[in-house]
């Protein structure tokens, strides 16, 4: 439990720095989504390697509590999905543009930043095996 | 200055707990969809919050509440076991997620 407010804590902390930081709400979703998807990729296969084949999201109460507040905590609260789908329709609303550019680079990349994750942290396990 | 920090911290561990209950309550990845349709609409209804409002709300507690990399990590691990159900899971949560934050925003005015 201390792992899992940590985690999301520091998690929601890194994304409104990322906010401060960066003046396009576009970039800064676009960073803090790919960013903490290609974590949670990380983390999710690590010390999983052969033996278990059970999806991290079929069993979140067996996790370690390390575990835990990198992925649910840490990459959970450095992403978000409200802040992008608000982003999105109010863009489409005000006529400013761009939403569909968003939203697929949102996609697309997310969804690589999961798979390379994970190709990077099967690596990292069998270099540390 | 403290204060504001110390709120920060206290609504995102809030929206951190709720989405690890909901995430164990339901079966997956039923939580996340709810989660994330939930917190869409409540940032949507609370547009006109500016300022730390805005932050503690919006930033801090809906932020937190939602998750877009455990819906990218559910449709790749959903994909490799069964696609009609990740590409249902993609869809739902892309059309809901939208009509849900188009609701809010209707509701905010």
């Amino acid at each position: 439990m201390p792992f899992l407010l940590v985690g999301g804590i520091s998690g929601a902390g890194v994304r409104w720095a990322v906010g401060e930081l960066l003046s396009s709400p576009a970039a800064s979703l676009l960073a803090v989504n790919t960013v903490g998807s290609l974590i949670l990729g990380i983390v999710t296969v690590l010390g999983h390697s052969e033996r278990d084949d059970t999806p991290e999201f079929s069993s979140p109460s067996h996790v370690n509590p390390i575990r835990l507040g990198l992925t649910v905590g840490f990459c959970g609260g450095l992403t978000t999905f409200s802040g992008l789908a608000v982003e999105l329709v109010s863009r489409w609303r005000d006529g400013t543009g761009g939403a569909s550019a968003l939203a697929g680079a949102s996609i697309v990349v997310g969804l690589a930043a999961i798979v390379l994750g994970r190709s990077l942290g099967r690596r990292l396990d069998w270099v540390a095996s | 200055m403290i204060l504001a920090t110390v709120g920060f911290a206290a609504v995102a561990g809030t929206g951190t707990l709720i989405r690890w209950a909901a995430a164990g309550r339901f079966t997956p990845p039923l939580g996340t969809l709810l989660v994330n349709l939930a917190g869409t609409f409540a940032l949507g209804a609370s547009a006109q919050l500016d300022g730390l409002g805005a932050t503690l709300v919006g930033t801090a507690g809906l932020g937190a509440l939602t998750t877009f990399s455990t819906v990218m990590l559910e449709l790749v691990e959903l994909w490799t076991l069964d696609r009609r159900r990740a590409l249902a899971y993609g869809s739902l949560t892309a059309t809901g997620g939208l009509m849900a934050a188009w609701l809010g925003l209707v509701v905010a005015g």
